[in-house]
């Protein structure tokens, strides 16, 4: 990197292939990144990349890659599988079919064959030898084949893994996980740190929640720990402030900002102006503190909204709960007229989770908050330009108390994530990022 | 003058298929029947009561103590949010019910005004029954689906699918008694005399085909309730903290090696409400139907 | 001839099951496709981590590692 943080030096083995056999340059990843932020595409998380200003290959294993401003977490999110390698040469033969029938890299695994919502194989990538540092097997894998399923029953999913049909799954229903930590045949691992937050956000646009103190009386008439352990069954931990203490700049000082109190939030909301009504029903001016709730149907988040509904049922608060089909959910959460959502979001870092939902810019979605703040957005510049960790550390550190102090979120839970294999499987360790629990799978073998 | 006659001709007629003390002591004599007529009333008013009879708040969650088996305290247990089921299956039973009977009664009304349009002008008759084809064609739990989707989940979209999977039968039965009344002399005299066509459909087709139309609903309304619930099971229908047993049901499913009562005791709710509404109206219509009474 | 070879080919096929050298595994949703840059999409992202690779990995506590680029190690 160089001093300015704009200029990134990338040179890359020069043993590295495809799954085609062909040999990865320079030219690949300068394809890769250009494709990604051109117009057609419209990466969603082409952010992720940072604010690219050039890619040059001065020799074939040599990458420089610069910004137009400095990106303090660049490196961070050139992890994310957004910012994959793709082979110039298959993505320009597949055209508009690239990722449907086919998609080559350079992973220890290729790509095989694919029957949408049915099965995916996956062959062994035999000259891999470029494992990640952390995995013991540099490569190839231990298998010939990796045969996934596609089971969308929770149950069918727990059952087979029961009968012993699957050797491994990282999508284990989360309420089955008891049975199978007992079961013979199965071994259940968590990845440890994981960070996936189970939020409830307000949109403070809306007149019934853009009240702080109404916000913040939900936030802490709730009892985290009980959910986690009675609904959750012990797969998630509290959480009482949206960035997990074991996250990348994290900031200690926001612990204490929500403290469960079910009578002072029946006082916040007795001087918001919120009066009891004759159903129990909170009231002002004739309307009800009924909030509608938007989140996707058959999510812990839909088993979580019912137990806050209970909770907040004794504080003189009605959740309207409002569950979407998945399909259905992210254009309705797009929307402007509800006044709480639901979603559980697995991040990198403070940095990763507050870019994406604080800043002014990502106003309707992902800032379905509408939260407009010079400040927030002034201190998420700064920490994203920062050249020196401290400095990154220090403005996130001043958004995640001011968004706190808001109570412009309901942390509620970290998720635990899972893999569940077979006893006869051996080396799986979970990995955290992005639900990917298997990643790569080098170490695992029978 | 003659219109009278025709009127005593009408009550005749009447009387002959629904003479009601002699229904009931026919029903009477069918021990099932009268076994189930017992436990639908009961259910019907510990659903009407549902405030009083309820033991607990079906709404109260209590995280210290979820899924709980049945004890002296729950009768039935508490589910996942330690909420009492005894309590959740009596509200739900009375969602349920009221479900069922909207679906049957809006939809066993648009139904009946189809079939017996379709019967009286024989020229939309085409069109009309094509329609209600066109509606058999639709499984009901899809209509239910598509609407939730679109509208969101809840009981409105139950409500127009359970409508929907009504009208096409109630509306082809309607028209098959229908055509049968406009076969009979006394419609061919009305129309000769110039009574209006309002009056001839009302008086003398409705009424006439009335009770056909209501014995089909009593049968009816077991299945209705089943796709009721099985929407309730999908998510589709009403949403915590309502009670709906289909929904219950599906709720409990998950915890289903760990607690087993919670998924258990609305399935066996539903179970004995389908199965005692469709022996009371077997039974109905073997007392009703004049073909079978011989 | 051609029924008995395929029946033996068969019965080795039951006899050796490609169990030793297949992982089956199992997962709850499809993706639409599997173009990773088009999406943001969960159920896209495992198959696309086993299938390619990023210019830098992540470890099991969230810290940074190379996987084709050893330039940037930690």
């Amino acid at each position: 990197m160089s001093p300015d943080g704009k200029l990134y030096t990338f040179k890359l083995r020069d043993d590295v292939t495809f799954c085609s056999g062909k040999k990865l340059t320079a030219e690949d990843v300068i394809f890769t990144f250009k494709r990604l932020k051109s117009p057609e595409i419209k990466g969603p998380f082409a952010w992720r990349s940072g604010n690219i200003k050039e890619l040059r290959a001065p020799d074939p294993y040599t990458v420089e890659y610069e910004l137009n401003e400095p990106f303090s977490e660049l490196l961070l999110q050139l992890t994310m599988f957004t910012n994959v390698i793709l082979n110039k040469d298959n993505v320009e033969t597949l055209g508009k079919d690239y990722g449907v029938k086919g998609a080559d890299g350079t992973g220890p695994w290729c790509l095989d064959s694919w029957q949408p919502r049915t099965h995916i194989t996956l062959k062994r990538h035999d000259a891999y030898r470029w494992g990640p540092s952390m995995y013991k097997n540099k490569g190839p894998v231990k298998f010939e084949k990796l045969v996934i399923k596609i089971v969308p029953e929770d149950s069918s999913r727990v059952a087979a893994m029961m009968a012993g049909q699957f050797d491994t799954t990282h999508q284990f229903p989360s309420q089955f996980i008891a049975q199978a930590k007992v079961a013979p045949m199965l071994t259940v691992t968590q990845a440890n740190p994981n960070f996936q937050l189970l939020y409830f956000g307000f949109k403070t646009t809306r007149p019934m929640v853009a009240d702080k103190r109404v916000r913040e009386a939900m936030s802490i008439a709730i009892d985290r720990a009980a959910i986690a352990k009675a609904i959750l069954l012990g797969n998630a931990d509290p959480a009482y402030s949206i960035v997990d203490p074991a996250a990348l700049d994290h900031d200690p000082k926001t612990a204490g900002i929500v403290k469960e109190d079910v009578e002072r939030a029946r006082k916040l909301l007795d001087e918001a102006g919120w009066k009891p009504g004759v159903d129990g029903i909170r009231e002002k001016d004739g309307v009800k503190l009924a909030p509608r709730v938007y989140y996707t149907a058959n999510a812990n988040s839909a088993r979580v909204a019912e137990a806050i509904q209970g909770y907040l049922r004794k504080i003189g608060v009605h959740w309207q709960l409002q569950p979407w089909d998945s399909t259905i959910a992210p254009v309705k959460m797009a929307e402007q007229d509800y006044e709480i959502w639901s979603v559980t979001v697995p991040y990198l870092s403070a940095g990763d989770l507050m870019n994406l939902y604080f800043d002014s810019a990502n106003i309707p979605t992902p800032n379905r908050m509408n939260w407009k703040d010079p400040e927030t957005d002034a201190w998420l510049k700064a920490g994203r330009a920062a050249l020196a960790a401290e400095d990154r550390t220090r403005n996130y550190a001043l958004v995640q108390q001011k968004v706190m102090r808001e109570h412009l979120w309901i942390p509620v839970l970290n998720i635990n994530m899972h893999e569940v294999t077979n006893k006869k499987l051996k080396g799986m360790r979970p990995h955290m990022i992005y639900q990917n629990t298997f990643y790569k799978g080098l170490d695992a073998s029978f | 003058m003659s219109v009278n006659a025709l009127d005593t001709v009408l009550a005749a007629e009447d009387d002959g298929a629904l003479s009601r003390s002699g229904v009931l002591r026919r029903l009477m004599r069918d021990k099932v029947a009268v076994v189930a007529a017992l436990l639908l009333t009961l259910i019907g008013l510990a659903a009407i009561f549902a405030p009083v009879v309820a033991p607990h708040d079906p709404y109260l969650t209590d995280l210290s103590k979820v899924m709980q088996p049945p004890n002296a305290e729950n009768w039935f247990g508490t589910d996942n949010t330690g909420r009492d089921i005894l309590s959740r299956i009596i509200f739900g039973t009375r969602n349920t019910l009221m479900l069922g009977l909207v679906g049957v009664i809006i939809g066993g009304a648009l139904g009946g005004v189809l079939g017996i349009l379709a019967a009286y002008y024989p020229r939309a008759d085409g069109w009309i029954m094509r329609l209600v084809d066109v509606m058999l064609a639709f499984p009901a739990i899809l209509i239910g689906l598509a609407v939730a989707a679109i509208a969101g989940a809840g009981l409105p979209a139950v409500v127009i699918a359970l409508v929907v999977a009504t009208i096409p039968d109630v509306a082809r039965v309607a028209r098959g008694a229908a055509v049968g009344v406009m076969s009979q002399e006394f419609m061919e005299a009305g129309r000769a005399v110039g009574v209006s066509d309002g009056t001839l459909i009302w008086r003398y087709l409705t009424l006439n085909c009335i009770s056909t139309i209501f014995v089909f609903l009593t049968l009816r309304f077991g299945q209705i309730i089943l796709i009721g619930s099985a929407l309730g099971f999908l998510g589709m229908g009403a949403q915590p903290p309502t009670a709906e047993l289909g929904m219950m049901a599906a709720q409990g499913r998950d915890f289903l090696f760990m607690a087993p009562h919670i998924a258990t005791i609305p399935s066996c709710a539903i179970f004995i409400i389908v199965l005692a509404a469709n022996l009371l109206g077997d039974a109905l219509r073997d007392v009703l139907d004049p073909r079978l009474q011989q | 001839m051609i029924k008995a070879l395929l029946s033996a080919a068969l019965a080795l096929g039951i006899a050796f099951p490609a169990g030793a050298q297949v992982l089956n595994m199992m997962k709850g949703i499809d993706a639409p496709h599997y173009d990773a840059q088009r999406t943001t999409w969960g159920p896209t992202s495992d198959i696309v981590n086993m299938i390619q690779d990023t210019l830098v990995a992540l470890d099991w506590a969230a810290r940074r590692r190379s996987p084709i680029s050893p330039s940037r190690g930690p």
